[in-house]
């Protein structure tokens, strides 16, 4: 599968994925497959080349970027491959600070996992559930309108947690916030 | 369910034990003022123990000799045990033709990974542990939880309960008057006992010194006061000099409780007039982990527990539940290949990678990484369930064929929303989770 994602994107100029996970998987651990040499030139070519959506507004159009309007009170989910394994820090929070209208919360322990883990929600789900469990109370205590973050899975962990509970905070992928007034 | 499944399960029940868990992890994590304070240099210690540790358990067969050749300078006896009974047995004989029926303990996890107080205790012989949290699990006849704070589960509440019904102390959670009162008990143990048996937290070749750290004062004590000390030291303990132990040093403690630097550090490399030191190497496993390339970085673990006090599993099940004497990511790895009894090789997959393991390290061991790759090591030993391989098959192709991954997830999308009700069939899930119905519109067709 690494080969033909390698294949498909050869050619492009820069990579850029709205989720931390895939692209942390490209950067720190195709580099450990033992990919055949064709493949592994492309990898080298590219690697440096593939960005998280957040990192590439960031370091490209920092000056250019137009923020847009979003009036809701918006806190902010730091999933673990992002925040650890590329290590975007502060930057999703700082562009999203820049919207017209948008409100941050902090929440506490925002870099703490949501307790998905991939395979990890079935094999140990009551562990699982204890730490979105956290999680959401978490996001609760901010009384935010939305709860966003960079990791289609933590947003799908925290989002069905959230509706159990009845909880009036939505889920929303910070894409969602960044394009917001933008396109209409 | 698997007697892990029994314990998280047991321990994610009682909410006061998760508290107890979370609240002194937390706050040990909270503490570290370097790491807040001064980032810059915090990486940079970080990167200079990285190196050291490396260059000492790659060359650990030259560091152990000259340990050994500098101990036996100084009269320290050196004795070498390749596992776990030879080392009890080591210690056995040095009381027994001293004629020793008591020794006073100094907190030592290397001592719990050899069981060494239940083998003292069937051949007759007393061991107290001198250590506040390990005096306060030995009354109750419990096991460590913590590397570095074995009664960590333990509430002040706890162990009021716990010294009214052993000792009659009238109930207090005051934290000054049970300690005073542990402290009075223990202070006739050392002026009575003729042997103190400690660990080490590092043992400097060059010139050699046995290294202690501690914060109550009673390590300090339980090696000077009795006439023979018995250390056991595990073979990765060894650090080349003293520069490397300041940095080695710097990090620890912050990294263990927050504290900038610990309460008491022990530095032996004498033997006063009288006085009796031997030194037992323990290998107990160790020597094959070096020779495993995969993971033979786990032998630069200083033992500080900082991957313990970041990880929000270790919060969650506490530390009994790795089953164990190491708990937290670093005992996930460390009990499958140093213990491996059925049911370890499940503890590198109780957990998220999420990263914050490796994050905390002071010596930059990828914890999570290596969870990973001790996962697939284990998943490739197993033989793979056909229904299993046949999903992953079909999820590979679909994958590798943009088309059919499309048409598929089209597909599945409806199938997604004809499922009646509010919940997913899978019952584990249903307690807390509420099922996320499908987006109006897939990503792909964003415009």
């Amino acid at each position: 599968m690494a080969e033909a994602w390698l294949q498909r994107f050869a050619d492009a100029e820069y990579i850029v994925a709205p989720s931390g996970s895939c692209i942390s998987m490209v950067r720190n651990h195709y580099g450990k497959l033992p990919l055949s040499p064709h493949y592994k030139e492309i990898f080298e070519k590219i690697r440096h080349n593939t960005y998280e959506l957040t990192e590439f507004i960031w370091k490209y159009h920092q000056d250019s970027y137009f923020p847009g309007l979003f009036d809701a009170s918006v806190t902010y989910h730091a999933s673990c491959h992002l925040h650890r394994e590329i290590g975007v820090g502060d930057i999703p929070i700082e562009l999203l600070k820049k919207k017209t209208g948008l409100r941050f919360l902090p929440m506490r322990e925002a870099d703490r996992c949501c307790g998905f883990g991939g395979t990890f929600l079935l094999k140990f789900a009551e562990l699982s559930n204890a730490m979105t469990q956290f999680k959401v109370t978490a996001i609760s205590e901010t009384k935010a309108d939305y709860v966003c973050g960079a990791d289609a899975g933590c947003l799908y962990t925290i989002d069905s947690a959230l509706k159990k509970i009845n909880s009036q905070t939505k889920t929303i992928h910070i894409a969602e916030i960044l394009a917001a007034g933008l396109i209409e | 369910m698997s007697q892990l499944k029994a314990k998280i399960h047991e321990t994610l029940k009682n909410e006061s034990l998760q508290k107890n868990y979370y609240q002194a992890t937390h706050s040990a994590v909270a503490k570290n003022r370097i790491r807040a304070q001064e980032p810059e240099r915090w990486e940079s210690l970080r990167q200079d123990a990285y190196q050291i540790r490396k260059k000492t358990i790659e060359n650990l067969p030259i560091f152990l000799e000259k340990a050994e050749a500098s101990l036996n300078a100084r009269n320290i006896e050196t004795h070498w045990a390749i596992n776990a009974e030879e080392a009890r047995q080591i210690c056995y004989k040095l009381l027994q033709e001293r004629g020793i029926r008591q020794v006073v303990k100094a907190k030592s996890m290397l001592t719990e990974e050899l069981e060494l107080n239940d083998f003292l205790e069937k051949v007759g012989i007393r061991a107290l542990e001198t250590d506040l949290g390990e005096f306060i699990i030995q009354e109750a006849g419990e096991k460590p939880s913590h590397i570095t704070a074995p009664a960590i589960h333990k509430s002040a509440s706890d162990i009021a309960h716990l010294f009214e019904e052993k000792f009659g102390l009238p109930y207090t959670e005051d934290e000054r008057v049970l300690t005073e009162f542990a402290r009075q008990k223990l202070r006739d143990d050392f002026l009575q006992t003729e042997a103190g048996i400690s660990g080490a937290n590092f043992l400097v070749t060059e010139d050699a010194a046995l290294c202690l750290v501690e914060n109550e004062g009673n390590i300090r004590l339980s090696v000077s006061i009795p006439p023979l000390h018995i250390a056991f030291v595990g073979i990765e303990k060894v650090v080349p000099d003293y520069a490397s132990l300041a940095i080695l040093l710097e990090l620890l403690a912050p990294s263990a409780t927050g504290q900038d630097f610990p309460g008491y550090f022990s530095m032996i490399r004498n033997v006063e007039p009288n006085k009796e030191i031997h030194v037992v190497f323990v290998d107990n496993g160790r020597s094959d982990l070096w020779q495993n390339q995969d993971f033979r970085e786990l032998l630069h673990c200083i033992r500080c527990g900082a991957c313990l006090n970041s990880c929000p599993v270790y919060q969650h099940v506490g530390g009994h539940s790795y089953g164990w004497t190491y708990p937290g990511p670093i005992g996930a790895l460390l009990t499958p290949l140093m213990r491996n009894k059925p049911g370890d090789e499940l503890l590198p997959f109780m957990s998220t990678l999420c990263g914050a393991c490796t994050n905390a390290c002071p010596v930059k061991i990828p914890l999570h990484h290596l969870l990973l790759k001790m996962r697939h090591q284990t998943k490739s030993r197993q033989a793979k369930p056909p229904l299993f391989s046949a999903g992953i098959k079909a999820f590979t192709k679909t994958m590798l064929h943009p088309r059919f991954y499309s048409a598929v997830s089209r597909m599945a999308r409806i199938l997604l929303k004809l499922i009646p009700g509010e919940n997913l069939p899978i019952p584990c899930m249903n307690k807390l989770r509420h099922f996320a119905r499908p987006a109006k519109k897939m990503y792909r067709d964003l415009k």
